[in-house]
């Protein structure tokens, strides 16, 4: 017997501890789920922000709309952006249908056109606006745009 | 102080038993954090370009754009990984150190494996087993590597997918979507662009160890060997 001096196992032994390797899957598991989840995100902030600039601009609080604007969202208008605002006549985009986010950049689609947010630290800002629906492999054409 | 001088000699022992890991252990996480801060500063360069404010490297060793970047790397090196194992299962090369000797081809006998009956006092637990023990035993490297692979060719997609949306958004263009990602020449373009490079360092190996020697080195064959000497090592 090849084993001599000492003899071999003669049963099979019990299985090595399981708890490990599921505890590894699991672990494995969460983190896709957090990168996809966490990534494509909550679509809370730019919901409201979305919602946000959707009021403001129906009410004519055109103030209220360029501070949810990004910078140079805001500096493209120049330096009365209520005023430079009020002259694109944007229309009111209506109510937010859908929200798509993805790491620090989401769509807030209204019922005809959509607007591009994005994300600087935890504060959400609209980049472009009155923007017709995008297609995968062209620019969307936007009324106001950061870009 | 005889008993502080047997366990610093012990660690030392243990350190150099495991140097070859260490070393490579070492060697990965330097060059992950220097991938990570060259990564934040194209990020960033990104983010300017688009008239956006810089993330913090926090915000970029979490983000999708980062993880996307690590995982497409992972699968090929781990895809390289369970191909070559398998492959030198049933596939030879003469003369090279990466193959196994040319007529020992495919999963071997019971006692050269030293399995079942055949086990030895030092061999693992399950090698003296039978059933399903046994197999999980006999496939355990592959099967892990293969897993790895699967895992962060998955991760690459499920991140990549974000990653490239969320550059899309900034584009002002439509997202594609998980399914159309894995679709979309960007996906496919990443992935065969690592697999090509995984391939042919391989190939290189197996072909190269023929003919050329590095004195010393489990990789190579004894620098006095034949060119025809096939599954000798140093």
């Amino acid at each position: 017997m090849s084993c001599t001096p000492r003899p071999c196992r003669a049963a099979p032994a019990a299985p090595v501890a399981r708890r490990p390797r599921s505890a590894a899957l699991v672990a494995v598991a969460l983190v896709l789920a957090g990168l996809a989840s966490g990534c494509a995100g909550t679509s809370d902030g730019p919901r409201e922000v979305g919602e946000g600039f959707a009021a403001a601009v129906a009410d004519g609080r055109l103030e209220d709309a360029c501070a949810l604007l990004t910078p140079a969202a805001r500096d493209d208008l120049g330096d009365d952006c209520a005023a430079s605002l009020g002259g694109l006549d944007v229309a009111p985009p209506g109510p937010v249908t859908g929200v798509e986010t993805y790491g620090r950049a989401a769509l807030v689609r209204y019922d005809d056109t959509v607007a591009f947010l994005a994300r600087t630290g935890s504060t959400w800002q609209v980049r472009a606006a009155d923007c017709s629906p995008p297609a995968e492999a062209a620019p969307a054409d936007c009324t106001v745009a950061g870009d | 102080m005889t008993g502080t001088r047997t366990t610093r000699r012990r660690l030392v022992d243990r350190i150099r038993d495991s140097g070859l890991g260490l070393f490579f252990g070492a060697l990965f996480g330097v060059a992950l954090v220097a991938q990570s801060f060259a990564g934040w500063a194209t990020f960033n360069d990104d983010q300017t370009s688009a008239r956006l404010q810089p993330v913090s490297w926090l915000e970029y060793v979490t983000s999708s754009s980062f993880a996307a970047d690590v995982a497409e790397n992972w699968q090929s090196e781990y895809l390289q990984f369970v191909l070559y194992i398998v492959a030198t299962v049933w596939l030879v090369q003469r003369g090279s150190t990466e193959s196994g000797e040319l007529d020992q081809v495919g999963p071997q006998s019971d006692e050269r494996e030293h399995v079942r009956e055949h086990a030895l006092p030092g061999s693992p637990r399950w090698a003296a087993a039978s059933g399903w023990r046994l197999w999980l035993a006999s496939h355990s490297l592959g099967l892990v590597m293969g897993a790895i692979f699967v895992a962060s060719w998955a991760a690459q997609a499920v991140t990549g997918h974000v990653a490239h949306d969320e550059q899309q958004l900034l584009d002002l263009e439509a997202p594609t979507g998980l399914a159309g990602y894995v679709a979309s020449a960007d996906f496919w373009n990443r992935t065969l662009q690592n697999w090509q490079s995984e391939f042919l360092a391989v190939g290189s190996m197996v072909v190269l160890s023929i003919y050329l020697r590095e004195r010393g080195s489990a990789e190579s064959k004894p620098v006095g060997a034949a060119h025809g000497d096939t599954g000798v090592e140093g």
